[in-house]
């Protein structure tokens, strides 16, 4: 794939926590650090792999790119402006060329609405369509989500999962959006579903070029269509860089981790897995150190002092950990 | 002795819009400590197939015929409503996929479990016989006994503090496990698991079915696990029957299946699952989705998605054949399949 030098969206040092509510009046306010610290830049024309455990942050994270969650402190640029320091309308305008599609397509579609209201909406809130303008796009869009024109007038507990997150799909793609979020778009769905619909965000990518921001905790999955990845556990980032590299020479112990839980198909295979001991610990008291200590398989003594930086290993690849610096320290 | 023995299971229901014929005549055989999967899609009837076995669907409105249905090598075909519920628990219990709709909000855990103990234990050996009430008080004793140590087993540290946990209260990993410490509790003949890990995060998940996959060859009990995931089945079942629109399309040993699938949606199911060492690019896909159960195609019910279909296949539904090595397979084509593959 060829890459722009500029990218598409810049993150920088994005902090975000939400406060918790308190156990008695007078109690001193605690918060809950969702994302800490985060740094990406996704550039136009890739799919951008989004990697961790439910509660890690990975969709506050998604949802500040956005610019629908405030960050606490750091810096969001998108297409060379700067989405932290919009007003409420210019940041309306900017949101036209990002959209989303959500995780549970059952839930995400209106039902009292037929798949042509839930398409044209959209449009409808921009304005400056008639009604047949209106009709054409959404029939023509229908099509190339693989439904047909005749389920425009549907709605959308005529349709199966996977057909509904197609609608889901349509529905963010009549605005020509430049950068597009996919929250787990495939989890909720049967495993014989997921290969149509990943094969259909591809083909839409190909064609209208547009920059994906994949949300997923399947890193097969993440492996097969992303070109770089980050890999969050509890708000930090873990492991960044370009897919290939990661996969080649996963250096931080969660990201093996990971990778090795997911089921081999194949019989004969002998690879030794990783099992993680216990839960994500709660995030209002994080652990002391880096934050995957007491559940790492390889942690020593001087991971609880402090927290890891995050360093480079080779070109387009970076790490936080302890270990990493220090192989031999035995 | 057979752990289960299901014939000829058909389950229908009848609706305002027409007859939905859900499972289609199938046969099922669980050997004691053998772990059975059945896979396919949402809709092609795995879960109703699970709560007839149960006996747990209302009929009406649904219409359940069987021929045979033995549990441990007996007869539960006509037992009544109350009958069942002596069974349930005890010789056949259920973990269900999601923990938390299946436990009870305003009930500590540990409690939960002691009623299982209660209700199916044979918790009286432990009293002196003086009097009713004395003996009411060993009995509860007993079972929380039996209920911290059920939990242990799954691997809840603290049970003692775990007991008193409301489900709201424990992760979603742990909600689980106590699902799986239920249906262990009186080591019943069969456990059905239906997705018992679809709800749960990539790691939790792999520590999940170690444990269920440890207890069961510990127990030697046998488990029916119903999931449309194949990756999760390989390190868990002896043998895997594939379902397909209600029918069994393809039944073989779990290494046979995934060294030579015979039937083209194995295939095709196998196919689309993402594995560590693919290339980056398209995964390869089933075209469209399951019939709708009412109007099932004429033939066989797979045929509209099958890249391999023929003449023969739009009218005739072929039968579930038999092959050597204890393999069966219902396609009419499977021997070209193979030898075009090759």
């Amino acid at each position: 794939m060829q890459r722009d030098e500029k990218p598409l969206l810049k993150l920088e040092n994005i902090c975000v926590s939400f406060p918790v509510k308190k156990d008695f009046p007078f109690q001193k306010k605690r918060f809950v650090r969702a994302v800490s610290d985060v740094s990406l830049e996704i550039f136009r024309g890739e799919t951008f792999g989004l990697v961790g455990e439910s509660g890690c942050g990975k969709s506050t994270l998604a949802n500040t790119t956005l610019g629908i969650q405030k960050v606490d402190s750091g810096k969001i640029f998108f297409d060379g402006q700067e989405l932290t320091a919009m007003n409420k309308k210019e940041l309306k305008q900017a949101r036209r060329s990002m959209q989303m599609i959500f995780q549970d397509p059952f839930s995400s579609l209106n039902p009292r609405f037929s798949v042509f209201d839930i398409i044209s909406e959209p449009l409808r809130i921009g304005g400056g369509y008639t009604r047949e303008q209106m009709r054409e796009k959404v029939g023509a869009l229908l099509h190339e989500v693989g439904l047909s024109e005749a389920d425009m007038d549907r709605f959308p507990s005529d349709f199966s999962g996977g057909q509904k997150q197609r609608i889901g799909i349509a529905r963010a793609l009549i605005l020509k959006p430049k950068y597009l979020v996919c929250d787990e778009p495939v989890s909720a769905l049967d495993v014989s579903v997921h290969a149509q619909i990943l094969n259909l965000l591809m083909d839409l990518q190909q064609k209208y070029d547009i920059t994906y921001l994949f949300i997923s905790h399947n890193l097969a999955v993440v492996k097969r269509i992303c070109t770089r990845l980050l890999v969050m556990y509890f708000g930090k980032t873990m492991e960044y860089g370009d897919v290939d590299k990661i996969f080649r020479n996963p250096v931080h112990p969660y990201t093996r981790a990971l990778m090795s839980a997911i089921f081999d198909t194949d019989i004969d295979s002998k690879h030794e897995r990783i099992r993680l001991q216990g839960e994500v610990p709660s995030p209002i008291h994080p652990p002391a150190g880096c934050r995957f200590c007491g559940r790492c398989p390889e942690e020593e003594g001087f991971c609880k002092e402090g927290e890891p930086p995050l360093v480079k290993v080779e070109e387009d690849h970076f790490v936080a950990c302890f270990k990493y610096n220090k192989p031999l320290a035995e | 002795m057979k752990a289960l023995e299901v014939k000829n299971l058909k389950v229908v229901f009848p609706t305002a819009m027409g007859i939905v014929r859900a499972v289609e005549g199938i046969d099922i055989e669980i050997e004691q400590g053998e772990c059975v999967a059945i896979v396919g899609e949402s809709g092609c009837g795995k879960s109703v197939t699970s709560l007839a076995v149960m006996k747990l669907l209302s009929t009406p409105p649904a219409i359940m015929r069987v021929d045979k249905m033995e549990l441990g090598g007996v007869n539960i075909k006509d037992l009544s409503d109350k009958q069942m519920q002596k069974v349930r628990g005890k010789d056949i219990s259920m973990i269900f996929q999601d923990a938390l709709t299946a436990l009870n909000p305003v009930m500590p855990i540990g409690k939960q479990i002691d009623e299982i103990f209660l209700a199916h234990g044979n918790l009286n050996f432990e009293t002196d016989g003086e009097g009713s009430e004395h003996k009411h008080f060993n009995r509860k004793k007993e079972a929380k006994r039996r209920t911290i140590e059920a939990l242990k087993l799954v691997g809840i540290s603290d049970a003692e503090v775990r007991y008193k946990a409301y489900p709201h209260q424990l992760s979603g990993g742990m909600r689980q496990r106590v699902l799986i410490a239920m249906a262990f509790a009186c080591n019943p003949h069969l456990i059905i698991a239906d997705e018992p890990t679809t709800a749960l995060d990539v790691t939790i998940q792999a520590q999940v079915l170690d444990i269920l996959k440890n207890l069961q060859k510990e127990r030697k009990t046998s488990l029916m696990l119903i999931t449309h995931d194949l990756s999760i089945v390989m390190n868990m079942a002896d043998e895997i029957y594939v379902m397909y629109s209600g029918k069994i399309v393809e039944r073989a040993k779990t290494r046979d299946l995934f060294v030579k699938p015979l039937h083209p949606y194995t295939m095709g199911l196998l196919g689309s699952i993402a594995r560590l060492d693919d290339e980056r690019g398209r995964f390869v896909q089933i075209p469209s989705s399951l019939p709708n159960p009412m109007h099932k195609p004429q033939g066989c019910y797979f045929h509209p998605r099958c890249q391999y279909a023929t003449e023969k296949c739009k009218q005739e539904m072929p039968c579930l054949e038999e092959l050597p090595g204890g393999r069966y397979v219902r396609c009419w084509n499977y021997k070209e399949i193979e030898h075009a593959k090759r």
